[in-house]
């Protein structure tokens, strides 16, 4: 069992490093993975941690997991207004198309090909490539900004705990640790210049228009799970408990090549305190048909408030409610809530090869429905 | 197995059914969002009016205890939502804009068609013109080039609103004066355009170069 004395040095160690972080806290890209099946079910959930695709979600679950080896995974993911755009350059519409255009935010995410790992005897490793590519086009009169970001990392983690005797009950505990290096790009452009780089794409292809950032990153998640006669889990994650990134600027490509000077930027990731509970009734419904039903419910990103006081997020933006149940073990259904938009999707398990895929919003503003965005996920896995 | 296909089946509908952009964009906690808070941009971003509308008269309050780099900052930020309120920060807008000033026969009165012939909100749009020129008058130079060509837009919409005001088309008003630049909105038009040269097109920055002289005979300053 815990002391005393742990708890509170466990409590006072927290505090410590929300202290730390707070006038270092940067706006960056985390280092994780998303995937498409916690997007079709609300979000991260911290209690649900059955494989290896949640292996970001609480570093207190790589004890629940059998045996997982991926040996692949490519996952694609889309934001925007695709299809109204789409619909519209097929009718033809192309001032409908442009006109998506503005106030928006049209992004494309890869993980892969390099995406590789295990959760095996409470340890977990795995190793990932993210290309994510974002362009946000406030309004005519503001900046669009063009974001380009490549990151290479690894991940290692372990967890342990204690089946507390006679509650049919257990308490675990996980850390993840992280190792990644990042290159990234931001480019700020007028809209008159995007417009006009559609005849001359080198007014944003020019060496000298395109900053660069190199560096890296290390990283520690934290966990803590209790699970209730495998029915009821409530998991508390910290993810990016101190995760500091070390980037090395330069103003150009071509002071980069002529060998100029970076200007070295240290920051903090912001810590995400999310607090989940999982009821998993264990039942089959329609003779069997229905099964594996998990309901599950999460408050993200705690201290929102303290952390992040100019940008905080309204307090309904932090709830992430899901739902899923498989047919005949093979097809997951999935739905949920998060940050007030609907999640949905499905996923196909055939042992080996499993197929995920989701449909979702996600929410821009700080406020609820100022900023929506629609994406489309969809990944292939290969595992056993 | 029938069952099964059954279940899938209805499944792939209901997916194909709410695969829509607007369910999964529909924010159900919309009601509750305080916008008291909000930064400009995020007003521009929910393309509502009425919320860029109470943003941009907070704004408005602040620049005008605000001075110097500060209240420029605010009033250009709320010329932004002014843009957004009007409906001229929609990007199709510049596609329609060649379209309809090529129909017409070249006459001032086409020059001001894009502002009357599209559901344009004039009084916002006149608003984005006092809004900048309070931007520069809170810190001179501080206006960029793209924004000044938002400010001819604007003054634009104060000739249009003066026309209808006095119960005629803007061609008919102009012709009122002995020099349509002796209208302050029209002469404040110019001024805006001639200090977006940079941003405007080559055409249309070289005439007005070459009628320099005379511009500056009509009181227009070049930068």
């Amino acid at each position: 069992m815990i002391d005393k004395s742990s708890f509170r040095l466990f409590i006072v160690f927290h505090l410590f490093l929300i202290f730390i972080s707070i006038p270092l806290v940067a706006q960056n890209s985390k280092f994780s993975i998303s995937n498409a099946r916690n997007s079709a079910i609300g979000g991260p959930h911290a209690a649900l941690t059955d494989q290896f695709s949640t292996i970001f979600n609480n570093a207190a679950g790589y004890r629940d997991v059998k045996s997982d080896f991926t040996v692949s995974e490519m996952t694609f993911k889309i934001t925007g207004p695709v299809s109204t755009m789409v619909l519209a350059a097929q009718g033809g519409d192309i001032q409908e198309m442009l006109g998506q255009l503005g106030s928006t935010s049209i992004g494309l995410e890869l993980i892969g090909p390099i995406s590789i790992g295990r959760i095996n005897n409470n340890f977990a490793w795995g190793v990932y490539s993210i290309i994510d590519t974002d362009v946000f086009i406030p309004s005519l009169t503001q900046d669009a900004e063009v974001k380009g970001r490549f990151d290479l990392g690894g991940v290692f983690g372990y967890s342990f705990g204690i089946d507390l005797i006679g509650t049919e009950s257990k308490l675990d505990f996980g850390f993840l640790t992280k190792l990644f290096f990042r290159s990234e790009t931001v480019v700020t452009k007028s809209f008159t210049d995007i417009m006009a780089a559609i005849s001359d794409i080198s007014i944003l292809l020019s060496p000298d228009a395109i900053p660069l950032s190199f560096g890296f990153g290390i990283g520690l998640d934290l966990g803590m799970k209790y699970v209730w006669k495998d029915t009821l889990s409530v998991g508390l994650a910290v993810r990016d408990i101190y995760t500091p990134l070390f980037m090395f600027n330069y103003d150009s490509l071509t002071t980069l090549i002529g060998g100029g000077s970076p200007l070295f930027v240290y920051s903090t990731l912001s810590p995400d305190y999310s607090l989940g509970i999982m009821y998993t009734p264990g039942v089959t419904l329609l003779n069997g048909l229905l099964g594996n039903i998990r309901i599950m419910l999460d408050y993200n990103d705690i201290f929102d408030f303290a952390l992040n006081p100019e940008t905080r997020r309204h307090i309904l933006l932090h709830f992430g409610l899901g739902v899923e149940f498989t047919v005949f073990d093979i097809l997951a259904i999935r739905m949920g809530l998060y940050e007030g938009l609907p999640t949905a999707g499905l996923g196909l398990d055939l042992h080996i090869f499993k197929f995920n895929f989701a449909m979702f919003g996600s929410e821009l503003s700080t406020q609820p429905g100022l900023m929506s965005v629609y994406n489309l996920m969809a990944s292939i896995e290969f595992s056993y | 197995m029938k069952s099964f296909f059954r279940v899938c089946l209805i499944i792939l509908l209901s997916i194909l059914y709410f695969s829509c952009e607007a369910f999964f964009t529909s924010n159900w906690f919309q009601g509750a969002a305080d916008i008291s808070n909000i930064t400009a941009e995020e007003a521009l971003n929910s393309g509502d009016p009425e919320i860029m509308q109470q943003v941009f008269d907070q704004l408005v309050i602040e620049a005008a205890d605000a001075t110097g780099t500060e209240a420029s900052e605010l009033y250009l930020q709320a010329a932004d939502l002014a843009l957004g309120i009007s409906g001229l920060s929609d990007p199709a807008i510049l596609f329609e804009a060649p379209e309809l000033l090529s129909g017409g026969d070249g006459s001032v009165g086409d020059m001001f068609a894009i502002l009357t012939e599209t559901n344009l909100d004039l009084d916002a749009l006149e608003d984005v013109g006092v809004m900048i020129a309070n931007a520069e008058g809170s810190d001179p130079g501080s206006v960029p080039g793209d924004m000044w060509l938002f400010a001819a837009a604007g003054n634009g919409a104060a000739v249009v609103n003066d026309a209808a005001d006095a119960g005629k088309n803007v061609t008919e008003f102009l012709d009122g004066y002995a020099d349509p630049l002796d209208n302050t909105d029209a002469k404040a038009a110019v001024q805006s355009l001639v200090y977006a040269l940079d941003v405007l097109p080559d055409d249309l920055a070289s005439e007005i170069l070459d009628n320099q002289a005379d511009l500056i005979g009509k009181g227009i300053i070049f930068p």
